[in-house]
């Protein structure tokens, strides 16, 4: 295990509608961000009450989590930018420390293509 | 300069959330009925109506004088209102000597009182002295109440240009929209428009600078478009630059984007669907958002903002404006007068003289004597109303002995009243339909049936299914269900002579699955093909191709000519494709392809891209091209294989040319590994996997509680509309179909049904389907009436000789629905002999032009969830959505909580646009049809040059100009124990926010205890189903 490089990065696990997905992913594009996963049909409580995640015809009222892993600095940034959003709807941002062993796939530096 | 990576984003946000209130606006191809106040739906139905006012200008209920019509036809009730006003009055301070039930129940019901905006000088004791002949009292208006009028309506939300144009009359605001909707029709053109703007690939806001600072109209009009744009690069620079210009203050700024987005707000919102449509052709090629769209008026705004202060002297920022409303209030309010069309006619021209004059002195001299004649007029003018008002309530006496503190109250309560008169009068009406639909619910258990019926038939749950299901189950022992007419399989549909994707299924779902229609009868065409794949190379970018190659390849393997004439971006050419009666025979690819297929698939593609680009890069001849040369030049293009290929060799190719030729193959043709992975994902999204079939078979039997006693026939019957000319089309189509027609989804769900494997399965869950039933799709013609059976072909020989009394039956309940249905259109033209009405029916099909090829969905009213023999017996008069539901089978609540989230979703839609499109058809609908010009292919304008008209057209709602459709809100009935339905909304946040904000009026009709449940007022309120006839009011209070 010893030539396994860990790298220190923020997690950020972001929980919307399913209707503000395209919203929610343009902005981390538009931040730079290289990649991220998204979870569908998510059920749990929250000021609204009970979500149920497993609703077959309508995706927009269902929530979703994006998983992204970003450099510490960008954090702030997203956060600015969502802050307008939650402060009109519900859903969450989660951030925590992370290791990573391959750091570029995550900064995008030198990355491929394809 | 530019902006932090956070403030930009942060700018973003702003205008999303900005623009959330604006409805979405597709393509009129696939007309979508929606909301139009969709965006305020988190608010109750009354705010949002206060709100959607306040925003878009447009009404929310019907005025006085047309309620008072349907009070006369007997469509509201009496008592409900005498109930409401009641209860209003319940809250309100009393007024002595005065009997204000009666006099507020002649406001109503007698009174032709328009309403009116609130006085702004005159007072009570102004009223009081009217009243009792005497002079007005003593009294100056000072310098403050002045400036309070005017800066009530210079607020720091409301687009500064449009404060300074009603102060001004500057008319900037009218310029920038025309200049606004210039500029987007330049850019949006979807192919209408012959000359084309340049550099639209780089987005709006860029493409759009670059012509604005060359523009030579702007130039001239001394313009500081340049000087502006030379500040910041990026839109979201340049929306915080012009927004710090103008000096609106930071908190203000989302709503201040919302009324600047509002202000055109079909174009808005259609860019706002424009941006979260991805697959959309021309939305990948030229991007665009609500971000580049605010920067651009923000931009022409400032500008003309500048040019008028440089010419006119008028403020240019919020700073300025307000100490001129400050510093002169006289003249600020005296503008507003006369610019915002309140002058009294009779000091008109004195008032403009001396605002001409720009002299303190002389408009200090006008000021006193207009504001006397003013306070005096209002004074006047509300004790007329007043008069009437009393006279008509048989209390005029009562009325002169008031003294002014009770006139004051009076007045107050009377302005509340007239607040909340609108919902008082749709909670009248709404109580009037409800009683009479829960008094026909039959809550009785019928008892099974002794023999299955001869034939069952699915229909969709649209309002016109109801009359053609009524006279189908009259004329023969025929059952039928309601199910959303995508029939619960949400599919991205590629048809014959399509080079693109079609949606069939509610907007709120994305389909995963694709299917893909295949001629049976025509071959290949190479040529075609060819020539189609080229236009693809040199027209598309890679981006947009690849899902044409995908088809192409099908095709390909399959030996059929799947393009046919037209390519994705053609087929835009037509209004939209619809499904020709007199198409060629085709099957249904709905099951997946093994990986074997799929990689056969790509290579056969492969090589036909290699001929090709031998062919056109060498210009060797395609007989020249043996197998081994392209299987070598394949396997170098894609890395496994190294050398000279034996192109090269054959033809003398150096290793220079022949190394430009793999990269050419790789870059251009797409010969790379990297892309055939892609094309391999794409194949996998065709047909569906057993399972997946299994499912949505079962889930729509079970939803509809047809999972025994199938009959030998199992119809399965989509619907649309037939129309010519008419951009409208698509309003009269499927809407669970995504605004088409629903006979691919029959199709579907009838060819899955019908499979042995599939069947097999289902009998493990329990659903035994009868050997000798056979579902067969249908498409119901909703203009014509006609219901017509499709895939004959594959009807078992057995079903045969039974096919000609199905035919009878279906062509008998034809003529019988077109019958009841022609005289509400025509009422002369047609006779009531059913075969006379149902070719009438036709002939206005084909009527070029025929404004009104059917009444669609108008008048829809009601929504219910449950088994038929609740409304069996009922004539429901085509006003009804029916969901099959019955909630013996769906013990957990499933299946009732996805009716709710798609099907019931998708009626409140449909429900609100027809109510908003009805109550003010100018702001929330689209006006007359007459005065429609189809702008850049996708929407229509009023004229030449207007916003995009949203909403539903005159000639849809209204009759003569009148309302033909009743507005309002969709009354919906689950049947199911009480529990058992509202745990199910519970758990469905979006319905549970519709019932609770009274978006539908949610009734529960428990067949257990024979009890009906309504909600209101923030709470379930339990309803004896014997008390509806006779207690009318405890529905209405």
């Amino acid at each position: 295990m010893k030539n396994l490089n860990f790298s220190p990065l923020k997690k950020l696990e972001i929980i919307v509608e399913g209707a503000h997905q395209e919203f929610a992913t343009d902005l981390l594009d538009r931040a730079g961000v290289t990649g991220y996963t998204i979870v569908n049909n998510l059920s749990g409580k929250g000021r609204h009450g009970f979500h149920e995640g497993h609703l077959m015809f309508n995706e927009d009222a269902t929530l979703i989590m994006i998983i992204v892993a970003v450099p510490e600095e960008l954090v702030k940034p997203i956060l600015e930018g969502y802050a307008p959003f939650f402060g009109k709807h519900s859903g969450v941002v989660f951030i925590s420390d992370i290791l990573v062993t391959r750091l570029v796939k995550f900064t995008g530096a030198g990355e491929q293509a394809g | 300069m530019s902006l932090r990576l956070g403030r930009r984003l942060n700018i973003r946000t702003l205008v999303y959330v900005a623009g959330e209130a604006i409805p979405f606006f597709w393509p009129m191809r696939t007309f979508i009925h929606h909301n139009p106040l969709y965006g305020l739906e988190h608010l109750k139905f009354e705010q949002a109506v206060a709100e959607g006012e306040k925003l878009f200008h447009g009404r929310g209920y019907l005025d006085r004088a047309q309620y008072q019509r349907f009070l006369e036809k007997g469509s509201i009730e009496v008592d409900a209102l005498v109930a409401q006003v009641s209860r209003f009055l319940a809250a309100q301070p009393a007024v002595e000597g005065l009997d204000l039930h009666a006099l507020l129940m002649a406001l109503l019901t007698r009174s032709d009182n328009a309403q009116e905006a609130p006085p702004l000088l005159a007072d009570a004791a102004d009223v009081h002295a009217v009243l009792n002949g005497a002079a007005l009292p003593e009294r100056r208006v000072d310098d403050a109440a002045l400036a309070a009028i005017v800066t009530a309506e210079a607020r720091p939300d409301r687009p500064l240009y449009a404060s300074i144009d009603a102060l001004f009359g500057t008319g900037i605001g009218k310029t920038l929209d025309e200049l606004v909707i210039k500029s987007c029709l330049d850019f949006f053109d979807e192919g209408q428009s012959v000359w084309r703007m340049p550099g639209r690939s780089q987005g709006l806001f860029r493409a759009w600078s670059a012509v604005a600072r060359r523009n030579l109209r702007l130039f001239i009009r001394g313009l500081h478009i340049k000087r502006i744009l030379a500040v910041d690069e990026t839109p979201e620079g340049v929306i915080s630059y012009v927004m710090t210009e103008l000096g609106v203050p930071e908190d203000a700024w989302m709503d201040y984007f919302t009324a600047e987005l509002t202000r055109l707000h079909g174009w808005a919102g259609f860019i706002r669907w424009r941006t979260g449509a991805k697959r959309h052709y021309w939305s990948q090629r030229y991007p665009a958002d609500l971000v580049d769209y605010l920067a651009i008026r923000l931009v022409l705004g400032l500008a003309l903002l500048r040019e008028h202060a440089q010419r006119r002297k008028t403020p240019a920022d919020v700073e300025a404006l307000a100490a001129f409303i400050d510093g002169q209030p006289g003249e600020a309010y005296l503008r507003r007068e006369l610019h915002g069309g309140h002058v009294l006619p009779a000091l008109a021209h004195a008032v403009e003289d001396a605002l001409d004059s720009r002299s303190a002195a002389r408009i200090a001299k006008c000021l006193p004597r207009y504001l006397a004649h003013e306070r005096d007029e209002e004074a006047r003018r509300i004790a007329a109303r007043l008069r009437r008002l009393a006279a008509v309530a048989g209390q005029g006496e009562a009325l002169r002995r008031l003294p002014s503190s009770a006139i004051a109250r009076l007045l107050d309560t009377l302005a509340r009243f007239e607040d909340e008169e609108g919902v008082i009068w749709l909670k009248a009406q709404e109580a009037h339909y409800m009683k009479r639909l829960l008094r026909g619910i039959d809550l009785a258990v019928m008892p099974p049936r002794e023999k299955r019926p001869f034939a069952q038939a699915m229909f969709c749950i649209d309002v016109r299914s109801e009359r053609i299901r009524r006279h189908l189950e009259k004329v023969g022992d025929y059952q039928t269900f309601g199910i959303a007419g995508f029939f619960g399989i949400p599919v991205g549909f590629i048809g014959l002579e399509k080079g693109s994707e079609t949606h069939l299924c509610p907007v709120v779902v994305a389909p995963k699955n694709l299917v893909v229609e295949l001629d049976i009868a025509r071959s290949a065409d190479q040529e075609a093909f060819f020539s189609v794949l080229e236009h693809v190379f040199h027209e598309l970018k890679a981006s947009v191709l690849s899902p044409y190659i995908t088809v192409e390849a099908i095709g390909l393997l399959f030996g059929l000519d799947m393009f046919g004439k037209s390519l994705a971006p053609l087929a835009y050419n037509r209004w939209r494709s619809r499904l020709h009666p007199d198409k060629p025979d085709s099957r249904l690819l709905l099951d997946k392809l093994s990986r074997e297929q799929a990689e056969s698939i790509i290579r056969s593609l492969q090589r036909a891209m290699i001929v090709k680009a031998v062919v056109r890069e060498q210009g060797i001849q395609r007989e020249a091209i043996t197998d081994e040369i392209i299987r070598d030049l394949r396997e170098t293009a894609l890395g496994n294989r190294e050398g000279q290929t034996e192109l090269a060799r054959r033809f003398g190719l150096d290793a220079t040319a022949e190394a430009r030729l793999i990269g050419r193959l790789r870059k251009v043709y797409r010969i790379d590994a990297g892309y055939a992975q892609i094309q391999l994902e794409r194949l996998g999204r065709i047909g569906f996997t057993l399972d997946e079939q299994v499912n949505y078979v079962s889930v729509a039997l079970r939803s509809i509680g047809l999972t025994e006693g199938f009959s030998r026939f199992v119809l399965v019957t989509g619907h649309g509309s037939q129309s010519e000319n008419n951009p409208y089309e698509s309003a009269l189509d499927c809407g669970a179909c995504g605004g088409n027609h629903g006979l691919v989804n029959a199709r579907v769900l009838a060819q899955i049904a019908n499979k042995p494997t599939v069947r097999a399965r289902l009998r493990e869950q329990g659903i035994d389907i009868d050997d000798n039933t056979w579902f067969v799709p249908a498409l119901h013609n909703t203009t014509t009436d006609e219901l017509k059976l499709h895939d004959l072909d594959l009807l078992p020989p057995s079903h045969l000789v039974y096919l000609d009394r199905l035919g009878n039956g279906l062509q008998a309940a034809s003529r019988l629905c077109a019958a009841e249905r022609l005289p509400m259109l025509e009422p002369t033209a047609c006779k009531h002999v059913p075969a006379d009405a149902f070719r009438c029916a036709q002939r206005n099909a084909s009527d070029w032009s025929q404004v009104r090829p059917e009444w669609g969905l108008s008048r829809n009213a009601a929504f219910v969830i449950g088994r038929r023999d609740l409304t069996e017996r009922l004539d429901l008069d085509g006003r009804s959505f029916l969901q099959s539901y019955d909630y013996r089978l769906d013990p957990k609540g499933r299946l009732l909580e996805n009716i709710l989230a798609g099907p019931l979703v998708v009626g409140q839609w449909i429900n609100m646009e027809h109510y908003f499109s009805t109550v003010d058809n100018e702001r929330y609908g689209s006006g007359s049809k007459v005065y429609h010009n189809v702008a850049g292919r996708f929407g229509v304008m009023t004229g030449n040059l207007s916003d995009l008209r949203t909403g539903l057209p005159a000639q849809t709602v209204l009759k003569d100009g009148r309302p033909y459709h009743e507005p309002m809100r969709l009354l919906t009935v689950i049947e199911a124990p009480f529990e058992h339905a509202r745990q199910a909304i519970e758990r469905v946040v979006k319905v549970k926010t519709l019932v609770r904000n009274e978006w539908v009026r949610m009734v529960l009709a428990d067949p257990e205890t024979g009890t009906f449940h309504l909600y209101e007022d923030g709470g379930w309120r339990a309803l004896a189903a014997g008390v509806l006839g006779n207690d009318i009011k405890e529905l209405a209070a």
